[in-house]
């Protein structure tokens, strides 16, 4: 348990150095990209237990918001006449730990389980993340700052992405518990069911 | 629900609400040390992510690189007799200058930076550069290029710094209108698909009026912005009830721009 807890961290961290190295797809996939940090998340959230899970949103939150979050200036703008404010350090912590426990609500009421159920999961949980992310943003910024739904593309084409990348993952997740002897238990076993299935 | 599952919700919930409460202080020292910590990955990132942008680059077919070459030699061409006309003007100034007894000076201390990565956010305008804290950066430093206004220094660590672009919604710049006495404040509009990024200049007076291309420039007023920076020339006006408001081509272009300067401080 613990040896996988610390396992699952180091696999955090090299989730953020990853992300370094992956740009983003152009304009032609409205600069959408893989975002790997959000997805070690979700597998995480997939294999280990609902406390585990929430001590993996608040590290996973403090992470993605030290590069993502733009923090709060004593002086905010050059001219006085409007402030625009920005989402506080630590909102991401509360959306991470919302999706987990949702990860955790439908793996233990879904009936079927497999390695497509996990990619279907893990595309609507980013969609779901991005998506509030984003009216937490408008909801701060204002509505008039939303020029046009480019943003929703921008969503679907991350999420779905990123969803589509994640079978790599939890491949390679599943080989490492494997090689630490873990107990087949959730996504471990649903993804040695599917190997067995498919081979 | 076990008890222990709620026992755990409840100090997840109260971890949150402590660090939402952290002051800007700590998050900024918090982001410092992770960007510290990132920057050997986030150079390597950079380098990777140059050569994949050379490697697409160098896919254009020769067509268009010949097409682009006779431009750009026509180009050459142009600029070749613009130099000699810049030249002649400059040792005329200089003359002039030296005969008035004027001390000549440059008007800012500029560092320059190379760009490490490009917008690495979904939401936030911003980008990356390879100068921090050990290069005299430091935050609300204004950013330029030659083409004009970049942004401002958000956030730094040793060795590296993110600049939030004028082109995002947050920031706000005091700008005038060359040839008119109008003042108004700019900042970013996001872009819709396939449009460039637009900024939009509000608080005109009703009457404004001016031909597309004039330009806009920093008004010095805020304080953060030195003045007489170019931010962009007017493309269109839009008539409101109570203002009007400009919508503004940014002169600075991120995909060509590699090299950006901070504005450390003016000399003395």
């Amino acid at each position: 348990m613990i040896r996988h807890f610390f396992l699952c961290l180091l696999l955090l961290l090299l989730g953020v150095i990853i992300q370094q190295w992956i740009p983003s797809m152009g304009n032609a996939f409205y600069e959408a990209r893989i975002l790997i940090l959000p997805l070690f998340f979700f597998c995480i959230a997939l294999s280990q237990p609902y406390i585990a899970t929430l001590i993996f949103a608040l590290l996973t939150g403090l992470l993605w918001d030290a590069e993502h979050t733009i923090a709060p200036f004593t002086r905010t703008t050059d001219f006085e006449v409007e402030t625009v404010d920005n989402l506080k350090y630590g909102y991401s912590i509360l959306l991470f730990g919302l999706i987990g426990f949702l990860i955790k609500f439908l793996q233990a009421n879904l009936k079927y389980r497999g390695l497509g159920v996990y990619v279907v999961i893990i595309f609507l949980s980013l969609f779901l993340y991005l998506s509030l992310e984003t009216l937490l943003l408008l909801f701060i910024r204002g509505w008039g700052t939303l020029q046009d739904y480019r943003f929703l593309y921008q969503i679907l084409f991350t999420s779905l992405f990123t969803a589509l990348f994640s079978p790599l993952l939890i491949f390679t997740l599943v080989g490492l518990w494997k090689m630490l002897g873990t107990r087949e238990k959730g996504l471990i076993q649903d993804t040695n069911t599917l190997i067995r299935r498919t081979y | 629900m076990k008890l222990s599952h709620i026992i755990a919700t409840l100090l997840f919930l109260v971890a949150t609400t402590w660090v939402v409460t952290w002051s800007e202080r700590t998050v900024r020292s918090i982001q410092a040390t992770y960007y510290q910590a990132i920057t050997p990955f986030l150079k390597s990132g950079s380098k990777f992510e140059d050569a994949s942008r050379r490697f697409l680059s160098e896919v254009k077919t020769s067509r268009q690189l010949e097409s682009r070459l006779a431009a750009n030699f026509s180009e050459f061409e142009r600029l070749k007799a613009t130099e000699a006309r810049y030249r002649q003007i400059e040792s005329e100034n200089k003359r002039l200058r030296s005969a008035l007894g004027f001390k000549e000076r440059s008007k800012f201390n500029l560092v320059s930076a190379r760009i490490l990565r490009r917008e690495p956010s979904l939401w936030w305008e911003t980008i990356t550069i390879d100068k921090g804290e050990s290069g005299s950066i430091a935050t609300q430093l204004p950013v330029i290029s030659e083409k004009g206004l970049v942004g401002k220094i958000d956030l730094v660590s040793e060795h590296t710094s993110t600049v939030l672009l004028v082109t995002d919604e947050s920031c706000h710049v005091s700008a005038r209108v060359e040839g008119t006495p109008e003042f108004g404040v700019v900042s970013g509009r996001r872009a819709s698909y396939g449009e460039e990024a637009l900024l939009i200049l509000k608080y005109l007076t009703k009457e404004f009026s001016a031909e597309p291309g004039t330009r806009v420039l920093t008004s010095g007023k805020g304080g953060v912005f030195p003045d007489n920076i170019e931010i962009g020339t007017i493309q269109s006006i839009v008539k409101g009830p109570l203002y009007t408001e400009a919508l503004l081509n940014p002169s600075f272009n991120l995909e060509e721009t590699e090299v950006v300067f901070t504005v450390t401080k003016p000399s003395e």
